[in-house]
């Protein structure tokens, strides 16, 4: 089985589950740990790990805030292991499209492709872009 | 051919675009809603979210209906959305190419009720359900494809 565990500053991982929950629904599972809540990120690493421990045959999906920030530094270690894999600059986007993706054979290249999926989602919107768009309007089925 | 109808509150956003439009394998999307054609900035935020490589159209029910009747249509495989039941059932008067509904999302609102993942339905919704249920083969409530489905028998039963 895969299992997603999200890990922030502040409540920010807290809050992104929140999200995911509500447009997946309650089936979604994933644990969250923010920094408001477990104080260090050792601590944080030590629960990720006591987790890890209950089910040593799962895959586990870990994603950090932030590249390099304190918490992912900590949670680095856990990449040692075989099935671990951890993805920085945690948007809802790729959470997801984590969440819904069919697990496949090959989990790297699946993360590979929702990566690609997720950053494209992050855009900017503003007068020009608008305006462009209006003008390569089509509407059709055919 | 029409693959699939959605009755989605939010019509087209990043879920069913992402989800439901590779899972049935659609080369259309029809999004069939009065209010939309009075929103030209509503409009163009749905054409934002379209999939790479799909056609999408945006039409009031009634123009739906004829869009989704012309023989041209029978030659590609589409996506129809919606916003509510009742606009689900007003379609699939206006059409027989309708077979297979999906439920997805309806927003909580005044007497409704939570009766699958995120689709909440009061007494009128109730009502309209069973008309669909007359009109089209199967009626299903699922958000993703991955979820497993709900039937609407199962729903009613339990309402």
């Amino acid at each position: 089985m895969r299992r997603m565990m999200l890990a922030s500053h502040g409540s920010l991982a807290e809050g992104m589950k929140s999200a995911a929950v509500m447009i997946l629904g309650e089936s979604c599972e994933m644990l969250a740990f923010g920094l408001d809540t477990f104080i260090t990120p050792e601590r944080i690493c030590q629960e990720i790990k006591k987790v890890m421990e209950q089910s040593v045959e799962d895959e586990y999906l870990i994603l950090c805030d932030l590249k390099g920030g304190s918490v992912h530094n900590c949670l680095m270690e856990l990449c040692t292991l075989p099935n671990v894999c951890i993805v920085t600059g945690m948007n809802l986007s790729v959470v997801l499209e984590l969440s819904v993706s069919p697990p496949t054979v090959d989990l790297n290249e699946e993360i590979k492709e929702i990566l690609e999926i997720s950053r494209d989602n992050i855009q900017c919107f503003n007068k020009k872009t608008v305006e462009n768009f209006k003008e390569e309007e089509e509407d059709s089925l055919w | 051919m029409v693959k699939i109808l959605r009755i989605d509150e939010r019509l087209l956003h990043g879920q069913v675009a992402v989800t439901w439009v590779s899972a049935v394998n659609a080369s259309s999307i029809l999004i069939a809603n009065d209010e939309i054609m009075e929103n030209e900035m509503g409009k163009m935020a749905l054409k934002m979210a379209k999939p790479n490589g799909v056609n999408l159209a945006i039409r009031s029910i009634d123009n739906g209906a004829e869009l989704l009747n012309d023989p041209r249509t029978k030659d590609v495989s589409v996506f129809v959305i919606v916003k509510t039941i009742a606009d689900a059932v007003r379609l699939a008067q206006k059409t027989d190419c309708i077979k297979h509904v999906n439920i997805g999302g309806i927003r909580k609102r005044e007497g409704g009720k939570l009766i699958a993942a995120a689709v909440y339905v009061n007494d009128e919704d109730i009502a309209n359900l069973r008309k669909l249920k007359t009109l089209v083969e199967k009626v299903e409530f699922r958000m993703v494809p991955s979820d497993s489905a709900k039937n609407l028998d199962d729903v009613l039963n339990n309402y």
